[in-house]
């Protein structure tokens, strides 16, 4: 079997066991919705007094909240429970030949692919709930993505190294928490330290194309250097996974 | 407590013991997202609604009082859910050895109620350390019902969904509650947002933070919010694990 096939196979092994559970398939369509309207929701509760170091309105940056942090949460618990529950498959599966670059890659495209699926969503409810209507979905799409990429690979990076169920959501979930809030910018901490949350140039760059309808391209180099990061640390965590024996 | 259920609770907590990296992360995570938040807000007052009267608190006070039941909710949620996952398995076991419903009952909500204090004494000690509550002992005493509050609906919903799925609601419900809807920040909360579980919890918490007096409605509501969540809680942990 060629490379190519073994990777195809992999994915289509992941994706099966992933569709398996439609209730999940159906919160990943149906909870970024959620979140960003009652984000909005949330965020339009305050008054304006400067509380928050926003410019514009409260309510659509805590939708564009909303939508960056279902993107990347769901698409990075997605990527731990995917390398939890495949890990024993992925062993014997390397003890029959594949490499662990393509049992990586075949992990990592299902949760891809469910990330862009959350994307398109969390990018159409923008469109439908955000007041004033937006000019470049598209890059909007692209932030959303990359988030949802991001997190995915930091999921495969938890779930490779601490890969056991409980211990690994709980340190995904708070990461994801935290992130999020540091990434909306709400309270006012220094961009010298925001920066360096996974989730703050995608948020920028969703920032960007809703409110100004342009891509953010200062923040498209880093968050793609954040992306190139995690892919190197995922693929590295994840070898070092199948070559100690999946007991990392 | 019979002997059954001193057992089985021992051999969870001998299980949570052979875990470190659990109970490690049971008190460094409160400490990171508390002393993240608290060294990192800038140093200045905000406006916030305490037992209805707006007053002026320190950003960093106001950080360490907030994120302490967001921790906690989240913590305590995500415990509840795994408890009672990982121990489907051994439950059935038990109940078919000789175990009563209500003997395994017991024992989970004692197991996750310990689990509870150890997170609640880890987060309380972090935010003491940035600021100083007016009544101490309901600020832990606020704490622990959110924490009961949401490992309650951890365990529901672990025993409802599966993991990722419960993993996907438990990571969601703590930060639209706690996090957006019950922040004394806001002044224009809908009315809804009271039926949520924490409502009454974070209420009491937030009083006894930065006022002297206590509010017993408060905290009544939230007890009587975390008694109801339970019942429920047992009544679907029975029906899950009646085999016969």
């Amino acid at each position: 079997m060629s490379g190519v096939h073994r990777t195809l196979a992999g994915i289509q092994a992941s994706a099966r066991s992933f569709i398996r559970e439609p209730f999940t398939v159906v919160l990943l369509v149906v909870l970024p919705a959620l979140s960003i309207q009652i984000y909005g929701v949330g965020m339009g509760q305050f008054p304006d007094v400067g509380i928050f170091a926003v410019s514009g309105s409260v309510a659509t940056v805590g939708r564009i909240t909303g939508a960056v942090f279902a993107t990347g949460a769901l698409a990075g618990v997605l990527g731990l429970f995917q390398m939890i529950s495949a890990r024993h498959a992925d062993r014997r599966l390397a003890i029959c030949g594949f490499r662990g670059v393509e049992l990586v890659t075949a992990r990592f495209a299902t949760v891809a692919v469910a990330s862009a699926v959350v994307g398109v969503v969390a990018t159409l409810s923008l469109v439908v709930l955000v007041d004033d209507p937006i000019t470049a979905p598209i890059a909007t799409f692209s932030g959303l993505a990359i988030a949802g990429a991001i997190y995915g690979l930091l999921g495969i990076v938890v779930g490779s190294m601490l890969p056991r169920e409980l211990e690994g959501s709980l340190l995904l979930v708070i990461l994801a928490d935290v992130d999020n809030v540091f990434a909306s910018g709400l309270f006012g901490i220094e961009d010298s330290i925001t920066q360096f949350a996974p989730l703050a140039h995608p948020h920028a760059i969703v920032t960007q194309a809703v409110v100004e309808g342009s891509l953010a391209t200062e923040h498209l180099v880093p968050a793609l250097g954040h992306l190139s990061l995690f892919a190197l640390l995922s693929v590295a965590a994840y070898t070092y996974q199948i070559e100690s024996g999946g007991d990392a | 407590m019979n002997r059954r259920v001193t057992t089985a609770m021992r051999m969870s907590v001998r299980e949570f013991r052979r875990t470190p990296v659990l109970l490690a992360q049971l008190v460094f995570l409160p400490a990171y997202i508390i002393g993240a938040f608290v060294l990192l807000v800038p140093d200045v007052d905000v406006p916030a609604t305490i037992d209805g009267t707006r007053i002026t608190v320190p950003m960093t006070d106001f950080a360490a009082a907030f994120m302490t039941p967001v921790t906690f909710a989240i913590l305590s949620g995500i415990v509840g859910l795994f408890l009672v996952q990982t121990s489907q398995a051994a439950d059935d076991r038990l109940r078919l050895a000789g175990y009563t419903a209500t003997d395994l009952v017991v024992s989970r909500v004692g197991t996750l109620g310990l689990g509870i204090v150890v997170v609640t004494m880890a987060s309380v000690l972090v935010a003491v350390f940035a600021f100083t509550p007016e009544s101490i002992v309901p600020f832990v005493a606020a704490t622990l019902v959110v924490g009961l509050t949401y490992g309650i609906l951890g365990v529901v919903v672990g025993i409802v969904l599966g993991r990722l799925g419960g993993v996907y609601v438990m990571l969601f419900s703590p930060m639209v509650d706690v996090l957006l809807f019950q922040t004394p920040l806001a002044t224009d909360a809908p009315e809804w947002t009271t039926l949520l579980p924490s409502h009454y919890a974070t209420n009491a918490l937030f009083d006894a933070a930065f006022t002297s007096s206590i509010d017993a409605w408060d905290f009544g509501g939230a007890v009587v919010y975390a008694v109801t969540l339970l019942v429920v809680g047992v009544l679907v942990f029975y029906q899950a694990t009646d085999v016969e």
